[in-house]
Order: structure tokens, then sequence, then C-alpha cells
């Protein structure tokens, strides 16, 4: 019996070591570890041994049953380590599954992170419309007809016969400030993106249509100082906090007072380029605050409410932000232009 | 305008300011918007008087000279073009570095046919002092050689481009100006006298003045000035034009336009001998006449045209531009000098009726400052008499009929500091506005009352406007800057953005699925416009736009991404692979009113976007885009159980409509060849449009939660033989149908057709699933409804089963 298992030692080892696949290695398995396979053929013997070789047999047929389970399992593992290890010979540097990259367009992606902006303090999204009419674009808006404030913005007219009223394409957002205050009563606090259009030739600098994002803010105790802190809000998130802005009086129908708003030049860092004329500023807005003429024509009170309106362009500002030196690329949509953004 | 501060010094006795660059800041910050600032200094920077020392030919070029030019701080060699140069004239040189006005051209060292030059002798257009290219500029002075053309010639102006807006009537003159200077230096303006000596001839025996139209014209005065004599300007007056940006031409107009340039007042000289019966009449011209205005060109009338007339006839367009019969010419000997007060409303009406926009119908239409009008035509009465030795006339003849009411404001403290945010008190108020002439009149109910200059008559009247006038005298950059908002939330329900957040959540979905978004033109050819939805509502028409390629808004998106697929392709080649989308407005023409609806264009051409190891020689093909488009629905919370598919499929013709509630929601389907033949695209273009609109209405469903099944699921495959020609869905939908109750789950995983069965059949192959929410299923339950839809299959669509 000692030598019988003396041989199993040696000849299980050496099958263990052709032991390749799952195949043999169940096989293996089989022959000596199975209900029927040698081992517990041994075992079986063994309780026919005599008493006197009884323990060193028994020490012996356990060391065997150790060592083939050893092996069994040994060998196991490194099939399936080796299994799972397929892996070992893939080149990972090969490309990955990609797609196409998708890309929001420029102006978008500006419309939405200016109207984001001002929706953390508190601003709705309001979207006007683009056909307006004469009222909502000038009357209500403090811009009578035969005033010089008319001549502005050249204006696209709508062929209207048969309509009770004349239409025309907005030339500003500032007609969503009227809609909105039509419709609800203040507090009033929007954020107002969309195209506007204006009877202009096409060149390098300028198109018939582009995009506005205008703010109405009315309240009671509004206040010039709340839009100068707001602005200046903005301009930080947008631009950048080290740059400087400043407000210039100046002149819109619908607000009184009025004010532009420049930011330094963040090309030449306001040391006066190309771009900023040699001023060292950058023209980015038009503000003010809603002229007491406006509130009557939607109804509010002037001296209960007060307050305050701004919009913007978003085509130049963006060609200087992002160096696009002619704005008919954004219109282009060329995929070369489209993928940088 | 141009504003010459030269000029301007003059009305500010003891003005100083620092530096330019200072004076402007301060300009800016009080209102002016200055566009340029152009410094003579720098203008004419490396230009002096120099002496061309020899003067040979140029041995290569007949009509060139080869100089030897003393130009101060050396010798220098330039080669001239102009004949009439010479030994031993004084000349201005251009050295290196400078830059030459007219052209802006920078003189550097060259070689003009082999001869060096350092420099070059400038003709006076050249400097842009005139028209003059005769040839060089000879100067007679004595100045040392080197002096610097500007200093000598006092050419150390400071012009300002500053732009006016549409309030501001009263800044379109140095006067204007100047007070806002004085105001932001706290100095007092001084405007020049207008002393002259009145001739025996008395206005009134000379001219008679009638105004028809007192609402028009609220005030007119003349004047005649006889015996003039029409030369050249003097220098310093022909400066003055020149700088802002007028060409001098004789003295008389120069004057005139010299004291609108200075006062703001538009004024107009007539020929008086060309003044038919000695008389003029202000009054509206006959609807249908024409008359030739000093431009030479014909102007047809209507009867709400503002006329000056005289005895016979049309002399002038009131307030916009002179006629040619009576124009200052070299043969006038006398003149009849205009200086009115036109209605703003009006001249801007016939301005713009005419198309003519001149320097006065730009004041008269913001409004001129009517206490003006007399002294304008006294300071022009004083220039002519000096400058052209005319005799005036005694007496100015000046109709008023309605003298203007003092105009006054007034403006509560409280109120001011309120609206700016700051607190000022009722001293610093009437120190503030008086900066501006501005003057407190008194004080009632606590509102102060002041008195507004007549020249701010148009644009102060109300509490809002002096507020304005306050704020910018306090100046913004004083106003503090308030960062901490009380937000009042009270209203905000009322504003709905619902539909604009799923609007940004579509971009974000397909950018992530990796399209483009594009944005194209709104505006379109009329031939663009067409039905491509049925159903679709006329264009909407642009009355006035000079371009046909844009008179209409688009009915669709659909041509401008068939343009963009395009020009991509044209670009890029064919190799490349497109996935576009575009959400925009499309405008209908609804009967009543016009229609706006915000749509949905999702397009994929050319070749799958994937990396050509993994397989890219596949073209996209229509099951992308109606993927892509059913995914996007899901994402967008729509109820797919609700929706509503229509297939449409024959020659050319590969459609699905999907509808919610019969409102359209999405159309899926291929580019024609209609339309790839139009816009000239080989590949095949797969589109899907959606209809916002629509979309918004249903995606903002409410969803309640479903309690998810304890029980185990039970799979089962199925393979169902049919006619090639019966459609995939209704074969799924008859499994659903009869499978309704315990089929949880249904999806098919292979199609085949080929050998191994029966020609003119297909083989659908499902894997089904199949649970209860209330039980674990038996064997027996499972294979009932097994059963009922392998009955039902065979039924109603005579199919046969091929395995289970």
């Amino acid at each position: 019996m000692l030598e019988k298992i003396e041989t199993l030692k040696k000849e299980s080892l050496a099958e263990s070591e052709k032991i390749n696949s799952e195949k043999s290695l169940e096989e293996y398995r089989l022959k000596y570890l199975s209900r029927n396979g040698i081992l517990s053929g041994l075992f079986e013997d063994f309780k026919n041994t005599d008493k006197e070789s009884k323990s060193a047999t028994g020490k012996s047929l356990n060391e065997l049953k150790v060592s083939i389970q050893k092996l069994y399992e040994d060998k196991k593992a490194k099939l399936e380590s080796e299994n799972t290890s397929e892996d070992d010979n893939i080149d990972i540097t090969l490309p990955g599954r990609t797609f196409n990259k998708g890309t929001k367009h420029l102006i978008s992606q500006a419309l939405e992170e200016i109207s984001g902006i001002f929706e953390k303090i508190g601003f709705k999204v309001y979207e006007g419309f683009e056909i307006e009419d004469e009222y909502h674009n000038f009357d209500a808006l403090n811009t009578p007809d035969h005033h010089p404030s008319r001549d502005m913005q050249d204006t696209f007219y709508i062929d209207s016969k048969g309509k009770d009223r004349k239409y025309l394409l907005r030339t500003q957002t500032s007609s969503a400030q009227i809609r909105i205050m039509e419709k609800i009563k203040p507090p009033v606090r929007i954020i107002s993106p969309g195209r506007v259009f204006r009877n202009e030739d096409v060149s390098s600098r300028s198109l018939a249509f582009f995009h506005q994002v205008e703010g109405l803010y009315v309240d009671r105790n509004v206040t010039f100082s709340e839009l100068k802190g707001t602005l200046n809000y903005f301009a930080g998130e947008y631009f950048g906090d080290s740059l400087k802005t400043r407000l210039r009086p100046s002149f819109f129908p619908f607000t009184e007072p009025s004010a532009e708003m420049d930011v330094e030049c963040f090309l030449c860092k306001s040391k006066g380029c190309r771009v900023c004329k040699y001023t060292g500023w950058l023209e980015i807005l038009g503000c003010g605050m809603v002229d007491p003429n406006v509130f009557e024509s939607v109804g509010y009170d002037p001296e209960i409410y007060s307050g305050y309106a701004f919009g913007m362009g978003i085509e130049r500002t963006l060609m200087i932000k992002h160096g696009v030196p002619d704005i008919r690329l954004f219109y282009e949509n060329d995929i070369r232009f489209l993928k940088q953004f | 305008m141009k504003i010459s501060l030269n000029w301007i010094k003059e009305y500010i006795p003891g003005f100083q300011y620092k530096s330019i660059e200072s004076l402007t800041e301060k300009m800016i910050a009080i209102g002016l918007d200055i566009e340029s600032v152009e410094d003579e200094r720098v203008k004419f920077k490396n230009i002096v008087i120099g002496e061309v020392l020899e003067k040979d030919k140029h041995p290569n070029a007949d009509k060139l000279s080869v100089c030897k030019v003393d130009s101060g701080d050396g010798i220098l060699n330039i080669v001239c073009g102009a004949p009439n140069v010479d030994k031993g004239q004084k000349v201005c040189v251009a050295k290196i570095g400078a830059v030459i006005p007219d052209g802006g051209f920078e003189i550097k060292r060259s070689r003009i046919r082999g001869e060096i030059s350092e420099g070059m002798i400038c003709s006076a257009k050249e400097l842009n002092l005139s028209d003059n290219h005769d040839g060089i500029m000879v100067l007679q002075t004595d100045a040392i050689n080197g002096t610097p053309f500007a200093e000598k010639y006092g050419m150390n102006d400071v012009v300002f481009d500053i732009g006016i807006t549409p309030n501001r009537g009263d800044l379109f003159s140095h006067f204007g100006i100047a007070r806002e200077i004085a105001a932001i230096f706290g100095k007092k303006i001084k405007f020049p006298e207008t002393e002259f000596e009145e001739s025996s001839y008395k206005t009134d025996e000379l001219i008679s003045i009638d105004i028809d139209n007192t609402d028009l014209c609220k005030r007119f005065t003349g004047r005649v000035i006889k015996d003039v004599i029409i030369k050249e300007s003097p220098e310093w007056l022909k400066k003055r034009l020149i700088a802002v940006g007028l060409r001098p031409r004789n003295n008389i107009v120069d004057i005139t336009n010299f004291v609108m340039m200075e006062t703001g007042q538009p004024l107009h000289a007539f020929d008086y001998d060309k003044i038919r019966g000695k008389k003029i009449i202000v009054r509206t011209a006959n609807e249908g006449d024409s008359f030739i205005t000093l431009d030479s060109k014909e102007r047809k009338l209507n009867s709400a045209s503002l006329m000056i007339c005289d005895g016979e006839g049309y002399s002038g367009i009131a307030g916009v531009m002179g006629g040619e019969y009576s124009e200052i010419t070299e043969e006038t000997k006398n003149v009849f000098l205009e200086s009115a007060y036109f209605d703003p409303v009006s001249i801007r009406k016939n301005s713009k009726r005419l198309g003519l926009q001149t320097d006065a119908s730009q004041r008269f239409e913001r409004g001129v400052d009517i206490d003006i009008v007399k002294y304008a035509s006294e300071r022009a009465s004083a220039l002519i008499s000096e400058i052209a030795e005319g005799k005036i006339s005694s007496g100015l003849y000046d109709l008023y009929p309605e003298k203007f009411p003092v105009s006054e404001a007034g403006v509560r403290v409280s109120k001011a500091g309120e609206l700016l945010g700051i607190t000022l008190s009722k001293e610093q108020i009437i120190d503030l506005l008086g900066k501006v002439e501005i003057n407190f009149l008194r004080e009632e109910n606590e509102i102060i009352y002041f008195q507004i200059p007549e020249f701010r008559r148009q644009d102060v009247f109300r509490e809002a406007d002096l507020i304005e006038e306050i704020a910018r005298l306090y100046g913004y950059d004083n106003i503090p800057s308030k960062y901490i908002f009380n937000v009042n939330t009270e209203n905000s329900s009322l504003i709905d953005d619902k539909d604009h957040k799923v609007m940004r959540s579509i971009s974000e979905y397909l950018t992530g699925r990796g399209f483009n978004q594009i944005l194209t033109s709104p505006m379109t050819d009329g031939n663009s416009v067409r039905p491509d939805i049925p159903g679709i509502l006329p264009g909407v028409r642009i009355e006035n736009t000079v371009s046909a390629e844009m008179n209409t808004l688009r009915t669709s998106l659909l041509p401008g991404m068939l343009g963009v697929i395009k020009s991509n392709f044209n670009n890029c080649g064919k190799d490349i692979s497109l996935k576009f989308f575009e959400t925009g407005k499309v405008y209908h023409d609804a009967g009543s009113e016009f229609a706006e609806e915000t749509k949905l264009l999702i397009a994929v051409s050319g070749k799958r976007d994937i990396p050509a190891i993994y397989g890219n020689d596949e073209e996209f093909n229509f099951f992308d885009i109606k993927g892509e488009a059913e995914m996007l629905l899901l994402n967008l919370n729509i109820d797919r159980s609700e929706l509503n598919y229509q297939y449409n499929k024959s020659i050319d013709i590969i459609r699905i409509d999907i509808s919610l509630n019969n409102n359209n929601i999405a159309a899926i389907y291929k580019a024609d060849n209609r339309l790839k033949k139009e816009f000239e695209i080989d590949s095949d273009v797969f589109i899907a449009e959606f209809c916002l609109n629509n979309i918004f209405k249903n995606s903002h469903r409410k969803i309640l939660y479903k309690e998810i099944s304890k029980f185990p699921k039970v799979k089962r495959d199925l393979a169902v033989l049919i006619n090639s020609d019966l459609p995939f869905k209704e074969v799924n939908d008859q499994i659903l149908k009869s499978g309704k109750g315990l089929l949880s789950r249904l999806e098919l995983f292979d199609i085949y057709s080929g050998e191994k069965i029966e020609k003119g059949k297909k083989s659908l192959a499902f894997s089904m699933e199949f649970s209860s929410e209330e039980k674990t299923l038996t064997d027996k339950e499972i294979s009932a409804a097994m059963d009922k839809v392998i009955q039902d299959l065979k039924s109603k669509l005579k199919a046969e089963i091929r395995s289970q």
C-alpha cells in the first residue's frame, strides 16, 4: 500500500504538470479526487489494512490526499488566472471606441452661461417673441414714432396685410420686458435670451440678425446701486474677477438714467490694442433704471415700483473672447469651426 | 460729431487740464461718447520744415528729381516727383517714421529707381490740408530748418469724435460740448460778443417775411447783408472747419457752417437777388411739386413738406437743404441770412421721406435752442461784416409768434436718493444741477423746482430726467455697488421656464450623443418655404429687405440643415461623419396673427462615427436616426405607449410620423431624391424633426412609483415563420396583445430568411419574459400563455412556429 502511495505521489505530480486546460483539469479531478476516483479507492482499501501499518499508511495516505488536492487547486488557480488574463495580450494603446464629439453652438453656450449666471441670483428665463408689433418693440418702450431714437435701430417690417396692426422683427430683446410686465405684477425678475434683427448690411462685423440677453428686475426700492452690483457680479462671473468695469452715462429711450458698461480689455489687459481701439475698454452692455413711461405703458405705478433693465449683444463679445475674426463664421456651421468649442 | 479742443478752449476762460488722457476720461465719465481722439501733434509727428539745398535730375527717371534737403538734424537725400520742387525752397518734409495723414502710410528709407530716398516732400493734399495736389507745398517762412511743422503752423489741436445720442441735440455744437466740459471743471463759459455796425438799409424795407404754418415754424429770423465780397475764408476759419471735417467753400457758406458748428443753430444764406418779389413765405408745399436742391437733385414734395418760398416759388426745403437757384455763388453780391426754429417731428418726417439727412436736419429734428436763433444770426452777421465786408441791414426781422414758456421741472430729494441708492441733500442736488445751468427756482411740498435751460428743453422735463442729470454729475463711479440682494420670490412661480429647461436638456442630451449643434439663418428666400410637413401654413414676408435671398422667415429648419450638410461635405470630403441638430423657431402666417413655433431637427449623414478600426466603413442608415429619435423621446419623458406611429414606405419615401393625442410629435425620414438633387448631396441624409411645442406639453408629466415585482421572471424563446412582406411590428404587436397580463418583456433577437426556410418566408426569433406581480408563475401558467400567443399567431397571422 505504501509503495502504491509512493507511486501515485509521483504519477499525480507528473500528471498535474500536464494539465493545460479546463478539460484536463477536470479529468485530473475525476481520476484522483472524485467519488469514484483513485483516492476514494485507496481510502476504501485502507479500511482493510492491518493494524500495525495502519497509522503509518494513514499518515502517508493523508499526505497524498493533501498533496494531490494542493496540486489540483494550484493548477486550477493557475488556469483561471491564465484564462482571465487572455487580456494580457491586448494592446491597450489602441483607440477607444469613441464617437463624434458633440458640441453646443458657441452662441448657445454663451446664452446658457449668461442666463445661468443670473438664474443663480433669482432671475428666471422668459423668452419673448421675435415677430413683434410696433407697440411692444417701440412705443411701449418710450420710443415714439418720429422720434430720432427710432433711428438707433434699422427695422425689418413684416408684410402685415390682413392683420390688425403693423408687425416687425424685434430689434431688441427689450420687447420681452413689456410682454412679461403685461402678464404679471411686480416683483418681476427675468433674464431673456433671444434673437434680434437689424436691417443692416452683411459684413464681417454685422449680420441682419444676432443674439441678445435682456434682464429686467422690478420691485419696490430697486436702486441704481443694485444694478451696478448685479452687473459687477455678472462681469466677474463671465469675464473673470480680476477685470475692472466702468459705467458710462448713455442714452436708451426706455431707461433713465441710462448707462453703458465697459469691461477692461482682456486681450491687452487694458494697455490698448486694435480690438479695444486703444482705449483699454470693451463695451459689453447697455443698462439703466426703467423709465417711468415704460411703467405707465404696462400699468405699473412708478411711484411704488422701480426697476432696472440691461441688455447685451452676444456675437461681438464672443468674437473678442474667442478671437473669431468674422461674425459669419458663427452661421456657416463648418464642422471644423463647431468642433473647436 | 467732431469737436476741436482749441475751439472749445475759446469759450472756457482759464480752462486747464492735466493731460489729454485724463481729460478724455473725465469727458467719458460725464457721458460724452468719445469714439476717437486725434491729436495733431501726433498726427504730424516727424513732419518738419526743411530746405531744398540741391536739386538734380534722377539718373533713371525723367519726371523725378533727387534733392538734398536740410531737415534740421541732417541732410536727407529725397527723391521727389513734383514738377515745382526747386533749390532754395522752404518745404514740408516727412522724415522716416512719419505717417502721411492722407492715406496713412509710413515713410521708410527706400530706393526709388535705384536712388536712395530718406523722406518725402509733402503736398497740401498729402497733409490733408486741401485738395491741392498740383505739386509740393512751398512755404513762405524763415523758420529754422527742423522746426516741427505742426508747431510752426499751430497744428496743435486735438479733435474728439463724439457720438451724439438722440436725446442730446444740444451737444451737436461746440457751445454744447464746452458747457459739459465747463461743468466737469466747475468753470463758467463765455460765448463771443456779436458786435457789428448796422448800415442804413432797414431789413423790413428790403424783405418781408410771413409764416403760414406757425405750428411747424415757431420762429423765423432774417437779415440782409449787402455788398459782400465772396472769396476764400481766412486761414483761422478754414482751419476750424477742416478740424471738424467740413470742406471750406467760400466765406459766406463757411461762416454759416462755422456758426452752426459753434452754436448748434443751422443757418441758411440765400442769394438775396434770387429771392423773387423780395418776400419770404414759410409754408407747406403743394402735393406732387418738385424742387431742385443745391446738390442739383430733383426732390418730390408732398403737402407735409415745409418749404421756404419766395414771391414766385420754392426757395429751400425748410431745415433740410437750400435750393440750387438761390444758393451763394461767386457772383453773389447780397445775402439773405435765415436763422429759424422748425418743429422737430416735421423736419424728421420730411427728411426721412426725402431720404435726405443733412447737418441741419440732424440738429432740427433733435430740437435746437429757440433762444439761440437770434444770437446765431447776429454772430454770423458780425462775421460776415468782418470777413466778407458786407453791410448788415439794420434791425433783425424776427417772427416769433408764440414765445416758448419757461421750462421747469421738479425733483424730490428722497426720490432721487432712493432710486440711485445714495444719500443726497437738497443743497447737493442744487449744486450738481447748477453745474449744467439747471438752476434752482423754489421749493414746494418737498419738491425742488428748477428752471431748465432752453437748450435742454427736449431732454429734461420730468423728475426722472433730473435724477439722471444728478446721477451723471454725481458720477456713476461714485455710486456704490450693492452686492447683497434680497430676493423677493413672490411671483417667481408665475414665470414658467419649464420649456426652456427642456430645451437645455435636449441640447445636453444630443451633444452627449455626439451631435453638433448648428445655428442657421432664420431669413431665407421665398422659394424655400415649402410643405415639408403636410398642412403647413404660409410663410412670413419681410417688406423692406433689399435681398431676395432673405425676404421670408423660414417655415422649416430643413433647408438650413441640408445647406449645412452640403457645405460640410464640400469642405471636408465625403468620408466624414455628420451628426447635426438645430433648435430654433419657424414662423407662419396664421391668418389673424403670426405664429412662432420652436422646432428641433436632427440629422445624420455620411460614415458612421466610430473609429475605422471598429469598422466605420458603414454609412448611417434609417435605423440610426430612428433609434436616436426614439431615444430622445424616451429621455424627454414621453410616454411611449401613448405614441401613435404612421408608417409610410414606397418608392423613394421612407418616413414615420409620430403623434401623441393627434398632435404631431416627430417625423423621421430619409431625404428624398428631389431634396438630395436640389442640395447637391450624394450621401443619404436621415432626418428627424420634432415639434417641441407639442413635446413640451407632454414631457412635464408626473411619474408615480410602480412597485417592482418580487417574483422571478421566466424566459422563453419563440421563432415564428411568416410571409416575408409581413412587417415586424404586426407580429410584435400581436404577441404583446396575446401575451398581455403575464408577458412582461418582448425582444426581437434574430431575423432570418434564406436556404433553411421556405422561399417568400422569414423567421423572426423573439425572446420573451413572463412574470407576475402577485406570485411565482407555474410552468402550467406559462405554457398556457405561450399557447395563446402561438395559437393567435397561427390563426391571425398565418404564422408557423419554428421552435419554442
